[in-house]
């Protein structure tokens, strides 16, 4: 079962501010396979961001391929990307990215709709994901209405209830306390143990330590990739220190 | 299915953001609503006017004195009828004030010294009672014709006929009612003017003196050529060219229309502006909107939705706000224009004007709401939602 899903090879991409190229990723290589979890760690500015919005589809790489299940993704057209967007990847943000006048049901029922599934599948499946994530008591509440860890968690019901291929979730503690971060952390393990494919994007060794292997970025190349080792958390500190002291790259997150 | 789900989710959107949707809404109204106002009003002046040119008689010439040296006396009517051949009907009108008492209740209404004739000459007919006699000329009679609206508002179910009423201190005796010549009730018009002998209205006013003449031609050929002999002998007579007005029926239609496209272009100037202002309006909150709404598009874009899906949510949108504006608009408009009737200033709305403004203001919200839409559509997922 140990099929490659994420291929990506040489991917550069460059940001430019009026006629200045700023690199923010410069030939990153990358593979992940099928039901793996991955820490990608860096500094701020190291491109790790960048990265991951390439992996989720919601930009394109400037250079490189990149083959999401064996397709290259590079190539593909604006609806093409949001049908791979939609199918293939659940994307969760630092800051939840949940519409505000929409409840937490409809909330997680917006991908399967722009998937044309029916109403009545359609609320099962996105209650299913609601109630998988514990939040059966806040289905019709508004996101305004609901604490910073329950509006992640709905925000990950909506990223797995259209049962992606793969799991892609940038700093998703960073806007929490570290209680519900814990929480939050031990969902995407539950995930990960269900055979899900996990990315996550972190500068949290803690978060890093809850994964199998952790890739480091920095200044928009991959400068360590390994595995973690079982119940050797210091291994990602004594990592992050030996990493030469940030700030000489100014590349875009 | 896909149409069903855009519109529930325009829907969601504009019911979760009441105010912006309201704000969006009131500059389709009040471009529509002013529109269809003011178009009303417009129309109901034309109405009138229409009107009051049908209760003058047909091929009806109206003479002015334009100075003082152009006095009108019966002997010069006399001259030109028996000079003109076209002339049918020939008489002096002398304007006066026109309140009059009845059992202490006052009047208010138009009077007209007119000469025995005016009964065919202004196409008027009798209800009751009878019109002037030479006698009646000659001998300064206080007699008085009244008009239908004076009948009805002042007599009260009294028969007018016999009854005694006062004018500037004069008393006088109703010989005669008119029908109704024009249906509405209007403050001025023919059928709230009371008629007297010219004669008699010469000595009430001390120093008046005919200053109008109405003359009514055999036919509508007659008409025209009258007015130009008319227009010669008066010549001749003062040496002047504007001592005396001449204007014939077809001179007044022609100066009707003239004042129509003025008012018309006048009232399309400025419901055209209302129109612009309303469309500004709109279009600055889907502007604002917009960029505000720029993450929301990012998000579903992130969870994959295309721009054609985007674009149609925003479109419903805009087409569910503009018409429901427009048919808020269409009801205020005809609402004002209705107020705006009972003070008594005549409206009328056309249809015209609702399917112009309603249309403008449709496409104006279309393509306000869905262009700045269109541009955060095309955006990568990532800025959108930066």
């Amino acid at each position: 079962m140990s099929t490659i899903m994420v291929d990506v090879c040489s991917v550069t991409k460059d940001y430019y501010i009026g006629k200045i190229r700023i690199p923010a990723l410069r030939g990153v290589d990358l593979q992940i396979t099928s039901g793996e979890m991955v820490a990608i760690m860096g500094p701020s500015g190291s491109g790790k961001s960048t990265l991951m919005n390439i992996l989720g589809c919601l930009d394109r790489p400037s250079g490189g391929s990149y083959k999401l299940h064996g397709e290259e993704v590079s190539k593909k057209n604006d609806a093409q990307l949001a049908e791979i967007r939609n199918n293939a990847v659940g994307f969760i943000f630092q800051s939840f990215n949940l519409l505000p006048q929409l409840t937490a049901l409809e909330n997680v029922e917006l991908p399967l709709i722009y998937r044309g599934l029916a109403g009545k599948n359609r609320r099962a499946q996105a209650l299913n994901a609601l109630v998988r994530l514990g939040l059966k008591e806040r289905l019709h509440h508004r996101p305004k209405e609901l604490s910073g860890g329950e509006q992640q968690r709905v925000a990950i019901a909506r990223a797995v209830a259209a049962e992606p291929e793969i799991v892609l979730a940038d700093e998703p503690t960073g806007a929490l306390d570290s209680r519900t971060g814990e929480e939050i952390l031990a969902l995407f393990q539950e995930l990960h143990a269900q055979g899900n494919t996990v990315v996550v994007v972190t500068h949290d060794p803690n978060v890093a330590y809850h994964c199998e292997r952790v890739m480091y970025l920095e200044d928009g190349i991959v400068v360590a990739n390994e595995p973690v080792r079982a119940k050797d958390y210091l291994l990602a500190e004594e990592v992050l220190a030996a990493l030469p002291p940030t700030g000489e790259g100014d590349a875009k997150a | 299915m896909i149409l069903l789900l855009s519109v529930k989710m325009a829907w969601r959107s504009i019911l979760g953001n009441k105010i912006r949707s309201a704000l969006t809404m009131l500059g389709v109204i009040i471009g529509v609503a002013s529109v269809i106002t003011l178009v009303s009003v417009g129309q109901g002046a034309r109405l009138e006017i229409q009107q009051h040119l049908q209760s003058l008689g047909s091929n009806v010439i109206e003479v002015y004195s334009h100075s003082w040296e152009a006095q009108f006396t019966p002997e010069l009517l006399a001259e030109l009828k028996d000079r003109i051949s076209g002339i049918k009907h020939i008489m002096p009108v002398v304007h006066v004030g026109g309140n009059i008492k009845w059992r202490n209740t006052m009047f208010d209404c138009s009077g007209e010294g007119v000469g025995e004739d005016f009964l065919p000459l202004r196409d008027l007919e009798l209800a009751g009672g009878r019109g002037f006699t030479e006698t009646d000329i000659s001998g300064r009679g206080r007699v008085m014709v009244v008009g239908s609206i004076v009948a009805d508002k002042l007599f009260r179910g009294v028969n007018p006929v016999g009854q005694e009423v006062y004018m500037q201190g004069q008393r006088f005796t109703v010989v005669g009612v008119l029908k109704a010549k024009v249906s509405s009730d209007q403050e001025w018009g023919i059928d709230r003017t009371v008629y007297i002998p010219y004669s008699t209205a010469l000595r009430l006013g001390g120093n008046s003196r005919i200053d109008t003449i109405n003359i009514k031609a055999k036919g509508a050929l007659e008409s025209s050529q009258t007015a130009v002999q008319l227009k010669r002998i008066f010549y001749k007579l003062y040496r002047r060219e504007h001592a005396v007005h001449v204007m014939s029926r077809d001179d007044m239609i022609q100066q009707i229309a003239e004042m129509n496209l003025i008012m018309t272009l006048m009232l399309g100037a400025i419901a055209g502006i209302s129109l612009v202002v309303g469309g500004i309006g709109i279009m600055n909150i889907m502007l604002v909107s917009v960029s505000e709404r720029t993450r929301e598009i990012g998000i579903r874009k992130a969870v994959g939705a295309k721009n054609s899906q985007v674009l149609g949510q925003f479109l419903i949108e805009a087409v569910i706000l503009s018409s429901a504006g427009g048919i808020i608009g269409i009801l205020f408009g005809s609402g004002a224009s209705h107020i705006i009737r009972h003070f008594g200033v005549p409206t009328a709305v056309t249809l015209a004007s609702v399917i112009y403004s309603f249309t403008f203001a449709l496409l104006v919200g279309i393509i306000s709401g869905v262009w700045p839409a269109a541009k955060a559509a095309k955006l990568n997922p990532t800025d959108a939602l930066r």
